[in-house]
């Protein structure tokens, strides 16, 4: 609670027993008057007896109160004086009653001594006087008491008045404070609910995941498991939850993850410490990357769950790109350095014949120097179709073909048709394609190209066959080559042929340009199909390996995406 | 001085042959000079043949069978381990002529660019031997 409330109400607290105290204090003080006021009404009556018996004693001939004078004789007045005095003299609250009652005693016994002793009769005007002496004195007594009684009155008032005063004030002081801390309250509670709608829209507005749990125990005490005991709608959205009531984290999560969250879980909530988990959920086709980070809250946990998808799907991309890219760059190298040294080749042919054509005139061997020129002439010639070749080889995957849903069987049929069998018997037999994203020249190119190779190293002495199979890229196929984008599925086709094959060892070779794995002269072509295949895979961010053995045919092996990736190109 | 008779190249080139040839005419015409177009039909004829060769020329860069394998398949066989093998080619690194050296081959030798260059070569080669 608020210091100020709780200051507040302890203020009034005081003040309301304040309040009793005093009360209780005029209480007491209007009891002691009442007690005084009892007291002095039973002197005053009394004082009036003995001023009427006073009366009748002195004057015992004449009737001062009827009621006294009916039972007594003159006599018993006398002592009934005496006994009234003394009753009032106990009954008197003060001294100075006290003495009166003494004086008029002695006065009376004086005065009854002097009538008893003489016979001589006291003249009027002595028992005038007397008579006026002792009720001058019972008067005395009858004002004095009064006096006091009005003394004590007027105190009581007093105090009375003040008491009223500071209760009005200490009730007015009691009802503003309530009203402060009313409003205080108010307040309070109101910036609360503020603070809890800000929260509550932060928890619906948010992207990530809120969730909080609560731990379960058995009867004897051991942590069976976790329920929700919230959960927000990106939480429901992350997890495809429809809604989380009565769900336990078993509900939510697939079996073979519990366990391991679980682990964390009880961690977090025996060590009071934060910790961070990650992981993905597979939904179909669908896989779901979460980062979530687990705290303690209270008694039980709260969970943030952070999509990661996007991220890592980027991770992934760029992972594969740099893969794609080495693997490119290695290529590349390759690429310079054969270039390279097969167009030195021809140039220093040409050198050589040059110089036999011009420092030997005439040669042993008969050859005239025409013979030479001719002969630089088809080396320049030759040099001039390799650097064509290269020249085409660059730009056969420029032309960035637009790409579109293809039909693989449709390609393979029209590639089928248009192939140059030459004088090769041949069967071509296929498996069926599935539609892949590409450019369809350029798959048409890859194709075209796989079967003119495998044509022209057809065996001269058996007929040509050629078989071409399917299959979709599993698990294993993403470990073994981790060129492939863990995002994308793949087909994997393969063209296997019975031609001439190759040794193992040249399986990454067969992709180079212009090596050609047979002499120079007697294969035709400029060496670069095989070449522009695996640069027309690469380009559709798939991946092409070769298998081979000599004498034993061919095998081509393409992993082609069967969507392209988005934007990230 | 003695000079080579028979002269061994082995090169899938047929120009390389030519230029050879003509190259080991100018340093004596006497000389007999054996072509093989492929290291396998090297390792036959240099079986067949009756009589060992001066020396040998090899190419590296040839299909199926490479310079190398040849160089390794000729040290192996008995008979020719006392020719002479000169490695004769165009892809020339230092990491090569050790490998060369290290099986067997006796010089490392780049196919130069000048008619002139290759006579000398060849005259130094052929004219030093045995």
């Amino acid at each position: 609670m608020n210091k100020r409330l709780f200051f507040i109400y302890t203020t009034v607290f005081v003040l309301t027993g304040l309040m009793l105290y005093l009360y209780r204090a005029s209480y007491r003080d209007m009891k002691v008057f009442i007690q005084e006021v009892n007291r002095m009404s039973g002197v005053v009556v009394k004082l009036e007896r003995l001023d009427a018996l006073l009366h009748f004693w002195l004057n015992n001939d004449r009737v001062a109160d009827k009621s006294v004078a009916l039972y007594l004789a003159p006599d018993d007045a006398y002592d009934s004086i005496l006994v009234a005095t003394d009753y009032i003299k106990q009954i008197a609250l003060y001294q100075e009653d006290r003495l009166r009652m003494d004086t008029i005693r002695l006065a009376v016994r004086n005065f009854q001594r002097l009538h008893e002793r003489s016979d001589t009769m006291l003249t009027q005007m002595e028992r005038e006087e007397f008579r006026r002496s002792l009720n001058g004195m019972v008067r005395a007594a009858f004002e004095s008491t009064n006096r006091r009684l009005n003394h004590s009155r007027v105190r009581l008032e007093e105090s009375t008045a003040l008491l009223d005063q500071w209760l009005v004030w200490m009730l007015v002081l009691a009802g503003s404070l309530i009203t402060i801390a009313t409003f205080y309250s108010f307040n309070f509670l109101r910036q609360r609910q503020k603070a809890e709608g800000f929260s509550r829209a932060l928890l619906e507005i948010t992207n990530n995941g809120m969730i909080s749990f609560q731990p379960m125990f058995s009867g004897d005490g051991i942590l069976k498991s976790y329920r929700i005991t919230y959960c927000n709608d990106a939480g429901l959205k992350l997890l495809n939850l429809k809604d989380w009531r009565s769900l336990t984290i078993e509900n939510i999560l697939p079996p073979k993850v519990i366990a391991d969250v679980r682990k964390v879980f009880d961690s977090v909530l025996s060590q009071k410490q934060s910790q961070i988990l990650e992981g993905y959920l597979q939904h179909g086709k669908e896989r779901k990357w979460l980062q979530a980070m687990i705290t303690p809250l209270h008694e039980g946990l709260f969970v943030s769950i952070y999509n990661l998808t996007p991220e890592k799907s980027y991770q992934q991309r760029l992972t594969n790109k740099i893969n794609q890219l080495k693997v490119l760059n290695e290529e590349l190298q390759q690429y310079a350095y054969v270039t390279s040294h097969d167009l030195q080749e021809p140039l220093r042919k040409i050198q050589m014949f040059s110089d036999i054509a011009l420092n030997s005139p005439t040669h042993d061997d008969g050859k005239s120097k025409d013979d030479y020129f001719r002969r630089i002439q088809g080396i320049a010639a030759h040099m001039r179709e390799l650097i064509q070749t290269l020249l085409s080889f660059t730009r056969s995957t420029d032309q960035s073909g637009k790409m579109e849903r293809v039909d693989l069987n449709a390609i393979l049929k029209e590639v089928v048709e248009e192939v140059d069998l030459g004088e090769t018997r041949a069967t071509i037999d296929s498996a069926e394609l599935p539609e892949v994203e590409g450019s369809r020249l350029h798959l048409k190119l890859l194709f075209g190209n796989l079967l003119t190779n495998s044509i022209k190293y057809a065996k001269p002495d058996a007929p040509l066959r050629i078989s071409i199979s399917e299959r979709r890229a599993h698990h294993q196929d993403y470990i073994d080559f981790p060129v492939l984008d863990q995002f994308l599925t793949y087909t994997r086709i393969t063209v296997k042929d019975n031609g001439v094959g190759f040794q193992p060892h040249l399986s990454e070779k067969v992709f180079t340009i212009f090596q050609r794995l047979y002499n120079k002269e007697n294969a035709q072509g400029t060496g670069i199909g095989l070449a522009i295949c695996k640069k027309i895979v690469h380009q559709h961010n798939g991946y092409m390996y070769a298998e081979g053995a000599e004498n034993e045919g061919a095998s081509f092996h393409i992993y082609l995406p069967l969507q392209q990736p988005t934007g990230t190109d | 001085m003695q000079i080579a008779r028979t002269v061994v190249l082995v090169d899938d080139d047929l120009d390389d042959h030519e230029v050879f040839k003509s190259a080991c005419s100018v340093v004596d015409p006497a000389i007999e000079v054996t072509g093989f177009e492929s290291g396998e039909q090297a390792l036959r004829g240099l079986a067949k043949s009756r009589s060992l060769p001066d020396m040998i020329f090899l190419d590296l860069n040839m299909p199926r069978l490479n310079g190398i394998e040849v160089l390794e398949a000729v040290k192996a066989i008995e008979s020719l381990k006392t020719v002479p093998i000169v490695v004769y080619t165009t892809s020339f690194d230092s990491r090569v002529r050790e490998r060369c050296e290290q099986i067997g081959a006796m010089d490392v030798m780049e196919k130069p660019n000048s008619f002139d260059a290759l006579c000398e070569k060849l005259e130094a080669l052929l004219k030093v031997s045995i």
